[in-house]
């Protein structure tokens, strides 16, 4: 598959995504009005399905959509985190364009993510579920309830009360109130106590971006370990063939940084989240690679 | 500029329009029903609704002609509160004596919370309120907004559970939630205790404001009839009562509804305005109508064994010469069918 091609999907995925995202949860708010159920994400999550299993010592029959979850990494990979992970998508979105000269982050971080994963496997064993708080579906519906939604919303809504001022306005204003405002927003004016402090640690996760790309992705995120040990043996792969010129284009494209360049710019398949950007047009120079498993 | 840059500002413009697109799709699909009737008709009585037919002389019989009198207040007193309604308002001259073609009117009913359906008793029956949108929208009103200002829940649950968004959906009104960017301090000329406060300014502004209350008893004021139920058009209600009753008067000096229709089919006797016993409940299946709302509001206390004497605001808005207390004095139609 053409490079270009995928790495368009992979942008509209992301989008289609996050768009889902935000549908279920402006539809949460109507409580039983949605034809999709609002924990949609947290379903496919196996993190949250492990542990709350584990620690509830019980089947859970809705929380086996994420096995699919699981049977997708063993196939393809980390591809939850590369194509629909709500999370990934913000911490792309809000990630500087120009990074400084790459901070050397020695590759040990990268067990943090693995350990993380067990320590919150090893608390629900004891029966405890409060380390889920570091779930990446979990941070992103918090911040979005507490911070970003009411947040959008304060911005939206003084905006709209500036424009009133001008009564020529009003019939305009009138009809954008009724049709988009109040459905999405609701009468309700949020404001959360908790909000600073979980703003700070959603702000300090974006902030790891400027470090380097996808920081929390790469050395954090415990689905990220979970699915990583998942994508040990995947079936597709990245693998670098014969026809490798050592061009070194594709190592600074990769947002997870797992291409090594003293090895012959082979990726971990634990790491690799199938962004197809190293077989991008200004990354790889050689022949455009000719099947899935991205031959280089 | 490079092309990298370029590509940058591209992709987050689609991307932002895009969902943008998305989230005004979300908001589309939160339509209650699909094919709604428009209301909005350049040419007087084409709608053709029952009520614009049965003036035209359509569907009655010669027995159940609604009578279109001219007296000051009338009360039917029946089971059927749409057939009440339109008598009511047929005995004190018909709706094209308050409303003509072309006209922006606004319903002002009891929305007080979204606590409990209006079979408590504490918000206005959906079915006279659709009756008067009917009426108004085949006299030729531009268009019927209903609205109200709950002090218990938000203004969309509250219209949703007392059954008046429906009710008005279906009428071809519209509900409107009351933006609080559209209160504006207005004056209060001929007030007596307060000479200036914040109102509504499209109840201000629209051509005929139809008052539309439920009958119930307050912790306050004793009863909460069509001036009280002035209040919802304001803000700063916590300061209103200070001093209420003479208030509540300034505020009707300055909304003076067209109309007045008073829901007596409910009445709320004990625990009022939120209510929430079905025990405090009575059916009094009354409806009053008539232009004085202070008239209007003498004859509702009845319903309650009082008298307009015994409620402080309506003797402060009689003394200010707003309307006539004295029920003895006036015409009235009283009317069982």
């Amino acid at each position: 598959m053409n490079a270009k091609v995928v790495r368009r999907l992979r942008r509209g995925s992301k989008i289609a995504s996050f768009a889902l995202f935000m549908f279920l949860f402006v539809q949460a708010v109507y409580l039983g009005q949605s034809t999709l159920t609002s924990d949609l994400f947290y379903r496919f999550d196996p993190l949250i399905a492990a542990t709350a299993m584990i620690a509830g010592r019980a089947i859970i029959a809705g929380l086996l959509y994420s096995l699919i979850n699981l049977l997708a990494s063993v196939i393809f990979g980390r591809v939850w985190c590369g194509w629909l992970c709500p999370m990934g998508t913000m911490l792309d979105w809000f990630s500087p364009r120009k990074l400084p000269p790459k901070k050397q982050v020695s590759e040990k971080w990268r067990t943090v993510k693995y350990l993380l994963f067990v320590v919150l496997i090893f608390g629900a064993v004891l029966g405890s579920q409060s380390l889920v708080i570091a779930d990446p579906i979990s941070i992103l519906t918090r911040t979005m309830t507490t911070v970003l939604w009411p947040g959008l919303r304060f911005m939206v809504f003084e905006v709209e009360s500036f424009l009133y001022n001008f009564d020529l306005l009003w019939p305009g204003l009138d009809v954008f109130n009724a049709k988009i405002l109040l459905p999405l927003f609701q009468g309700i004016e949020s404001v959360f106590i908790a909000a600073l402090p979980i703003f700070l640690f959603f702000a300090a996760i974006v902030g790891l971006n400027w470090i380097t790309e996808r920081f929390w992705c790469r050395y954090f995120c415990p689905l990220g370990g979970m699915l990583g040990l998942f994508s040990r043996s995947s079936i597709f792969r990245r693998e670098v063939g014969d026809a490798c010129t050592s061009c070194e284009l594709c190592a600074p494209n990769c947002p997870t940084g797992t291409i090594d360049k003293e090895n012959n710019f082979v990726s971990d398949p634990a790491e690799c989240i199938y962004c197809y950007d190293c077989a991008a047009e200004n990354a790889c120079g050689c022949a455009p690679p000719r099947d899935c498993s991205l031959v280089c | 500029m490079s092309e990298k840059e370029n590509f940058n500002r591209r992709e987050f413009l689609r991307t932002i329009s895009i969902a943008g697109a998305g989230l005004y799709l979300t908001g589309c699909t939160q339509k209650q029903t699909q094919a709604l009737p428009t209301p909005i008709s350049d040419v007087a009585t084409l709608n053709p609704n029952e009520e614009n037919q049965n003036a035209a002389g359509g569907t009655y019989s010669e027995a159940e002609k609604p009578v279109f009198g001219d007296v000051y207040l009338s009360a039917v007193r029946g089971e059927n509160p749409k057939e009440m309604t339109r008598r009511a308002v047929a005995a004190v001259g018909g709706i094209e004596k308050y409303i003509s073609n072309g006209m922006d009117v606004i319903i002002k009913p009891n929305i007080c919370t979204d606590y409990y359906s209006f079979e408590y008793g504490a918000t206005t029956n959906p079915e006279v309120i659709a009756v008067l949108i009917s009426l108004s929208l085949g006299a030729g009103a531009k268009r019927v907004r209903v609205m109200d200002n709950p002090f218990g829940g938000t203004a969309q649950s509250a219209y949703r559970k007392s059954g008046i968004e429906e009710a008005v959906i279906r009428a071809g009104g519209e509900m409107e939630v009351m933006n609080s960017n559209k209160f504006r301090p207005n004056e209060i000329p001929d007030g007596i205790d307060i000479k200036e406060w914040i109102f509504y300014q499209d109840i201000l502004d629209a051509d005929v404001v139809i008052n539309v209350p439920i009958a119930k008893h307050h912790s306050t004021t004793g009863l909460t009839l069509g001036c009280k139920n002035l209040m919802g058009t304001i803000l700063n209600r916590g300061q209103i009562h200070a001093n209420i009753d003479q208030r509540i008067a300034d505020l009707t000096s300055r909304v003076r509804p067209a109309l007045t229709v008073i829901d007596g089919i409910r009445t709320l006797m004990h625990n009022g305005p939120t209510g929430g016993n079905l025990n405090d409940v009575k059916m009094s299946n009354t409806i009053i109508a008539s232009a004085d709302i202070v008239a209007a509001d003498s004859y509702a206390a009845t319903l309650f064994g009082k008298s307009g004497a015994d409620i402080g605001y309506i003797r402060s808005a009689t003394a200010m010469g707003l309307g006539i207390m004295d029920l003895n004095s006036i015409k009235i139609e009283e009317l069982s069918i």
